[in-house]
């Protein structure tokens, strides 16, 4: 293509990029209230988002540490042990197990003491096992894990999970359905503002009729008429889109300060204002080019 | 050079009206001609299926060689850019000026700036009306804006000026002029094709006629006939 040509086509994308944001002030009310639906609709999607993947977290986080300690007698071959590993990882109940040898129980527990008291002991006054975490997988009957470990004669003490954990584990367990919920209303909401900007442009269209008509009569070209709907769409989704996401990223945001200060509760979505702009904005320009083509797709002449 | 080849047109719309009937016509490069006929006669379905916004139903359209009915839809725009379109309402955009409603038909061409102000000031100094380059089509008179439309079909130096009853909301003087400049047009080398029903143009500016009756081409002073067709007795009500 030589300079001449790509001058003569840059001069028709300008021309159709101005001719599509101009689109925008045709209908100026449709375009504002399409636009603040995609802002109210990213907002809340994306405080979902986030507050549900944080949720999500903080309970698969809580789900994971519900274990039961086997605290194991001290002449215990390595065979024997592995053995009582692997029948120990068979059952459905069972999510993982981790061997702590007596050292690393031993930090652990001085882990749990408070700091001031933890310095004040030498090293030996800690008690120390060598043990095994069983992490549970939220299947089955805890119970009946423990009644299981209790039976085995390397057993020596079986510590059960701490109360409650049961519950977050079919919380937990939960979890997949609410996220698939979340991606259903989420679906739903941007499908609607979606129907927004079709409308907004069939509007502009139809105060462009006359226009578009005197345009494909003296020859332009399909691809030329209908260009104009995708930059308004595009321009109408990236906006839209874009600010709703920051509102939804604000609006979690003040809720944690508000979380941490009155409730004491630490939730920290952080602020991913960058990937809300970059989500933001692939979400509109797919918003805005499905709805110029759903609103193209009218004959024009 | 022939620039438009009717064989045998009909065109007939779904509700089952046939507008036209089996017309067969040429058009030679630099002809100026007047399709006339009643109303329903099918003037504007002929100017219709020249721009392919209507397809014929059977015969051939050829323009410029090109037959229109096998011609595909990517390939319209470009043909169409050999036409200027007159209309008889103007067609004009009522929120855009004299300059811009002309500069339309150059939008999509990618020319600079500079070359639309050069060949829009200069359609209008030639039509008289460079002084309401910046007025609007409502402050215009009826023989004003239509020379407006003009320049619009005009601006892009067609090979073919195609008119709709370009006079048919113009009083006898304005309509005289506007055919002038038809004929100025037309000697400047453009085919000119107005579809009018108005006799007294017909009989003041002696050009061929395509004379249309109820779909029927019953008469074409432009060419010798070997026989009666069908719809001829109609001629003489004319």
């Amino acid at each position: 293509m030589n300079i001449e040509a790509l001058v003569r086509w840059s001069r028709i994308a300008l021309g159709v990029l101005g001719d599509g944001l101009k689109g925008i002030f045709v209908a100026k009310g449709e375009a504002l209230a399409c636009i603040l639906s995609l802002v109210v609709a990213s907002c809340l999607v994306t405080a979902f988002s986030i507050v549900g993947f944080y949720a999500g977290r903080v309970i698969d986080s809580a789900a994971k540490r519900a274990f039961v300690i086997v605290y194991l007698k001290e002449a215990m071959p390595h065979e024997t042990l592995e053995s009582f590993i692997e029948k120990i990882k068979k059952r459905p109940e069972v999510m993982s197990v981790r061997y702590l040898s007596a050292e690393e129980d031993r930090a652990r527990n001085k882990d749990l003491l408070p700091k001031e008291i933890a310095s004040l002991l030498a090293d030996d006054a800690i008690p120390g096992q060598h043990c095994l975490e069983v992490y549970l997988s939220g299947k089955g009957d805890g119970e009946e894990l423990v009644s299981f470990l209790r039976e085995f004669e390397w057993s020596d003490v079986v510590a059960e999970p701490p109360a409650g954990a049961g519950k977050v584990m079919a919380i937990a367990g939960l979890l997949g359905v609410i996220r698939l919920f979340i991606l259903v209303i989420a679906g739903i909401l941007l499908l609607t503002t979606l129907f927004f900007v079709v409308g907004t442009i069939a509007r502009t269209m139809e105060r462009r009729k006359e226009q578009m008509e005197i345009l494909a009569i003296v020859g332009a070209t399909p691809l030329y008429l209908k260009s104009p709907l995708f930059v308004q769409g595009v321009a109408e989704g990236v906006v839209g889109v874009t600010l709703g996401a920051w509102l939804g990223v604000f609006v979690v945001d003040t809720t944690k300060q508000f979380a941490v200060r009155e409730l004491g509760v630490l939730v920290d979505p952080g602020t991913p204002y960058a990937l809300a702009t970059l989500t933001g904005a692939l979400v509109g320009v797919v918003i805005g080019v499905v709805a110029g083509a759903i609103a193209s797709r009218q004959r024009t002449v | 050079m022939t620039v438009i080849r009717l064989r045998e047109v009909t065109k007939r719309f779904d509700t089952g009206v046939e507008a036209l009937k089996g017309v067969s016509a040429d058009i030679e490069q630099g002809e100026f001609v007047f399709v006339s006929g009643h109303s329903g006669a099918g003037k504007t379905t002929l100017i219709k299926l020249l721009l392919r916004l209507e397809q014929v139903t059977s015969g051939e359209i050829l323009v410029f060689g090109k037959n229109l009915k096998v011609l595909q839809d990517s390939a319209i725009p470009y043909l169409r850019r050999n036409f200027g379109v007159v209309f008889q309402d103007f067609k004009l955009l009522p929120d855009l000026t004299v300059f811009e409603n002309v500069a339309l038909a150059l939008r999509f061409l990618g020319l600079s700036r500079s070359e639309i102000r050069r060949r829009v000031e200069g359609t209008l100094f030639d039509l008289g009306i460079d002084k309401y380059e910046n007025a609007y089509p409502r402050m215009l008179s009826g023989g004003e804006q239509q020379r407006v439309a003009i320049a619009r079909a005009l601006v892009n130096e067609p090979a073919v000026l195609l008119a709709d009853e370009p006079t048919g909301n113009l009083d006898w003087e304005l309509s005289k002029e506007i055919v002038r400049l038809f004929e100025q047009v037309n000697k400047k080398g453009a085919t000119v094709i107005m579809a009018t029903h108005d006799k007294f143009l017909l009989e003041t500016f002696k050009k061929r006629v395509l004379l249309l009756h109820k779909g029927f081409l019953i008469e074409d002073t432009g060419r010798k006939k070997e026989k009666p067709e069908e719809g001829e007795e109609h001629k003489d009500e004319y």
